[in-house]
Parts: structure tokens; sequence; C-alpha cells
């Protein structure tokens, strides 16, 4: 077990938070979710979750503005961020880059289970 | 004059000439009969003898003949003489009409058309050409072509314009001008070189352009739409992963063994439909040119080797024999790992799927000066002979393929295709029906 580690998933597709919810903490993490990018960044400055998978397309802030704003943060700056899009254009790997994320999934090309691992291994090499 | 009057006057001429050169000879014959028969003149060899006279008849026959003769000869002069002028004002009126024609249809053409000298100036630009480049004949002429071109692409159209001047001609380029109000269009641009037009100062070629701008939009918006119908998919098609996921796991309670066997199904028809999705994607990109070519140290053969691995199942269930042959001294090549792994993955897994069990697979990359070879060879169903010039067209399936195997979407080899040309490689095949298919791409290093 992961002994409680708090992920915060960053979210808007209501279903797909839904599932990574239950499968992390099937693998015994404790997880949140915020359904846009505004209540994220306030969830996150808040409740300091070890990890945070974060969307890219949100409504009103997109997933590159929230990682903006945490990285001016003193707690932000060195949170592991791992972006979950469906958006895997050269452009949107490349800004993500330049954020300092921790990776960059594919939602529809990865299983939960690769999900869960890319959490561990991001949280195992802090 | 007409004709028939001429035709007239050189008759009349030659029988004139004729009666002219009759009567001096008819005078010349009387003037020597007088001389010999007063004795004033005598051949004095021939004196007295019947010879003299038999001679002078002779003479007097010869100068008849020559008489026709000459007048003939007069004749055939003259009739010749006013057939050549005749020739020539017609030829000189078939030219005059024939420039006209040239000109009224180079002008007139809906293609622009360009004259271009040696040094790449544009010469004679017609009215198609100044409508499509913004400018009048006076603004347009003896500008240099060079100059309306796209600074990215000079040095590409600097080495067409030279291998015109080799007298090598080029078509079908699709190139990018930029008219006088700063607007770009896009064109199908040749050229070819005439340089075997005596005394003319235009001796480079002829440059042809085609607008193609607006295909170009359509194509655009089409595959845009394609692209953002792909990522609108991706969506709904990661809830369907995920929670098919979630339900085989049994995390939320056991399933029973036929409940397992139709959730595989529904996730096996979900992962092909991300496949398409990807694929797609991959293409949209290419053809819009968002993908940015990422050139690193790659080695090939690791590379060619983790495809083969990501296709082991299907390649043990088939028995095949394979025979992998990579140069030893093939070290690591400058090259876009992650597109050069497309085009392995689209021309092995045809390979094996396409080739029957028990069949051969023969892989080889090698090095050949400064390219290198990726030879994959099937002893699978082959080409039909009459599909083969249509095999890297998009969408397309060879008949025996699509009979064979209704999964497929006709896109893996026009995406091969693709990235090698975008590598500035090329690809050929050569295939014999239900003996197999070999395909070789070579590439730069």
């Amino acid at each position: 077990m992961e002994g409680g580690k708090k992920i915060l998933i960053i979210e808007d597709e209501e279903d797909l938070a839904e599932a990574l919810k239950i499968k992390l903490e099937g693998a015994g993490f404790t997880a949140g979710v915020a359904l846009d990018g505004e209540e994220g960044l306030k969830f996150a400055l808040a409740d300091h979750p070890d990890l945070i998978l974060l969307d890219i397309i949100l409504p009103g802030m997109t997933g590159i503005e929230v990682l903006d704003r945490l990285r001016e943060d003193t707690w932000g700056k060195n949170v592991s961020v791992i972006f979950l899009t469906n958006m895997d254009d050269d452009k949107s790997i490349a800004q993500a880059m330049v954020h300092q994320s921790s990776g960059y999934i594919v939602k529809s090309n990865t299983k939960l289970e690769e999900v869960v691992e890319k959490v561990k291994m991001t949280l195992e090499e802090e | 004059m007409e004709e028939s009057k001429k035709s007239v006057a050189a008759i009349i001429v030659s029988v004139l000439a004729f009666i002219f050169f009759g009567s001096l000879l008819a005078i010349a014959w009387n003037v020597a009969q007088g001389l010999f028969a007063e004795g004033g003149l005598e051949i004095v060899a021939l004196k007295n003898t019947n010879l003299e006279e038999s001679l002078l008849f002779y003479l007097f026959l010869v100068g008849i003949v020559a008489d026709v003769f000459f007048s003939l000869f007069l004749f055939l002069l003259l009739t010749t003489y006013r057939q050549a002028g005749f020739l020539a004002s017609r030829m000189t009126r078939d030219l005059l009409a024939s420039r006209e024609m040239f000109l009224q249809l180079y002008n007139n053409s809906p293609v622009p058309y360009l004259l271009i000298s040696k040094d790449s100036k544009i010469n004679l630009p017609n009215k198609a050409a100044l409508r499509l480049f913004g400018l009048s004949a006076q603004e347009l002429e003896d500008q240099n072509l060079l100059d309306f071109f796209l600074a990215d692409d000079l040095d590409h159209v600097q080495t067409l314009l030279s291998r015109v001047k080799n007298g090598v001609p080029f078509h079908e380029e699709e190139l990018q001008i930029v008219r006088s109000d700063g607007t770009v269009r896009w064109v199908i641009f040749s050229m070819f070189s005439f340089k075997s037009v005596p005394g003319k100062k235009y001796k480079s070629g002829l440059a042809t352009f085609v607008d193609i701008t607006e295909r170009k939009e359509i194509e655009k918006v089409k595959t845009e739409f394609v692209s953002l119908a792909a990522h609108q998919l991706r969506t709904p098609l990661s809830a369907i992963k995920w929670y098919t996921e979630l339900l085989a796991s049994k995390d939320v309670g056991g399933l029973t063994p036929e409940q397992e066997k139709y959730l595989e199904k529904v996730y096996a028809g979900n992962e092909r439909m991300i496949d398409l999705v990807n694929t797609f994607l991959n293409v949209s990109r290419l053809e819009l040119g968002t993908l940015a070519v990422d050139i690193k140290p790659t080695d090939v053969v690791e590379l060619m080797e983790s495809v083969f691995e990501e296709l082991e199942v299907q390649i043990q269930e088939k028995y095949f024999k394979l025979h992998k042959e990579y140069d030893e001294n093939i070290a690591l090549v400058n090259t876009d790992p992650k597109l050069l792994r497309m085009v392995f993955q689209n021309l092995l897994s045809n390979a094996v799927k396409y080739t029957p069990k028990g069949g051969e697979l023969r892989v080889e990359i090698k090095k050949r000066g400064s390219e290198f070879h990726i030879i994959v060879e099937d002893s699978g169903l082959g080409i039909p002979k009459n599909q083969q010039d249509k095999i890297f067209t998009k969408l397309f399936r060879a008949d025996n393929a699509r009979a064979l195997e209704t999964k497929g979407t006709g896109l893996g080899l026009y995406i091969v295709k693709m990235i090698v040309e975008k590598f500035g490689g090329s690809i050929s095949f050569t295939s014999e029906p239900n003996k197999g298919t070999t395909f070789k791409a070579v590439l730069p290093l």
C-alpha cells in the first residue's frame, strides 16, 4: 500500500476522473478530484497533494496555466505533476516539457494500471 | 501577278527564246552554206568530200537539239523560280499565322507561363502569370524569379533551376509563391528547357504555374476536421478502455467466464478503434506538416528489434522462418526514431499479416555510402500486378489483402511513403502474386 499518499486529479471529464479515483484508491492512494483548473489550483494550494494528475484542455484555466501558477508558489514549484491528456501533438508535449512536468500520459493509449505505475514511479523518484 | 498569268509568261518567254535561237541557227546555217559554196571557207582535211556537207548538217542538227533543250531549260528555270516564289510567300504567310496563333494561345492560356533566362530573369509573362503575381507586364519583366519564392524554399528552387539548365525538366513541384500584395499562393511549378531554339535570347526555359491554393485550403480543412474528430473520439474511447479494465480487473466484483469473454471482445474492439484514431491523427499530422521531425542519433537495429518484439505473438503463431541481416558497421543513425518506428511497424506488420503460416520473413538493414537501406521481404500474398501502381495511395487496399483480412485502413504504406520522403529518402518494391513482396527503403544517413 502507498501509505495514503495524496493524489489530486484535475480532470473535467467526470467519468474519467471517477475511474482514475477508483483505481488509485484501490492501489492505496487517497485521491481527490477537481473538475476545472481554477478549482484544482485552489485545492492543490490548500491541500498540498503529493502528486497532481493534470488534464490540459480544461474549462476556464488550461492545465498549462494551472502548472504556471503552481510553479509560482513555494510549495507548488516542486510538486510532481503528470499531464494526463488526449492531446499528443508536438506542440502540447513541448509546452508540457517546458513547464517541468514529471510525465505526459495520453489517456486513450494508456491503461489505468499503467497510470498507477507511472504515479508510483514518479513518487519513488522524488 | 496571278499564278496562271505567270505560267503563260513562262511559256511565251520559252517559245520566244526557242524562235530566237532557232532563227540565229538558221541564219548561221545559211551563211555557212553560202561561204562553203563560194569556197571562201573550207575545211582542209575534208575538202570537197561528202563529209564536209554531212558535218555541216550534223552541226545544224546539234544546234536544233541544243535550241530545244535550252528553251526547255529556260522554261523549267522560269517555272521553278515562279514556284519557289509562290512557296516562299505561302510559307511566310503560314509562319505569320502560326506565330499569331502561338502568341494568342500563349497570352490567353489560363495557365501562367513565363520564359526564364539563364540568370533566372522573367521574360514574356502571359496574362495568367500577371494575374497570379499581381503585377503588370512591365513590372514583372526582367524580375528575378527567385524573388517570388519563400526563403525556406530557395535552396530547393535553385536546385530545380540548375537541373533545367542542364536540360533536365521537372514537373509538379508543390511550392508557395509570394504575390505583390504579400499574399502567398500554393502552385504546382513545372519547367522545361528549350535550348534548341536558334537565335533566341530566352535560352533557359518555360515555367508554368498552376494555382492550387483552393485545393490546399480544402485539404487543410478536411485534415483539420479529421484531427479534431480524432481528438474528440479519444475521450469516450478512454472511458470505454478504463471502465472495461476496471470490470476485467474484478476490483468491482467477479465475472462469469462468458462475461469475461465478451468483455475481452469489447476491449479488443475499443483498442482497434484507438489504433484507428491514432493512425488518422498521424496521417493528418503528416499531411498538415505539424509533426515536428526530431532528429537524434538512433540505433536503427535496436529500433527494428523492438518492433519485432511488439509483433512477437503474431510471428510465433505463424511459425515464420525469420532471417535477419544487420550490417555490423551500422552504428547510430541521425533520424527521427518515432517516425522511423512507424515505417518499421507498417512494413513488418504488413509482412506478418499477409504471409501464410510457415512462410519466410527476411529483414535487412545495411549501410551503403551515405545511405542506409531497409529491406523487408516476405513470401506472402504479393500485390496483384494491375494494382501495384496504386499501392502507396491513401486508403487503397489490394483486392487479395482485402479478401484475406477485412481489418485494415489502407493508410499504412501511405504513411510509410510520406515519412520516407520527409526524410529525403525513397521507397520501392518488387512483388510477385502468391510468391511474396520485397520493400526497400533507401534513407540518408
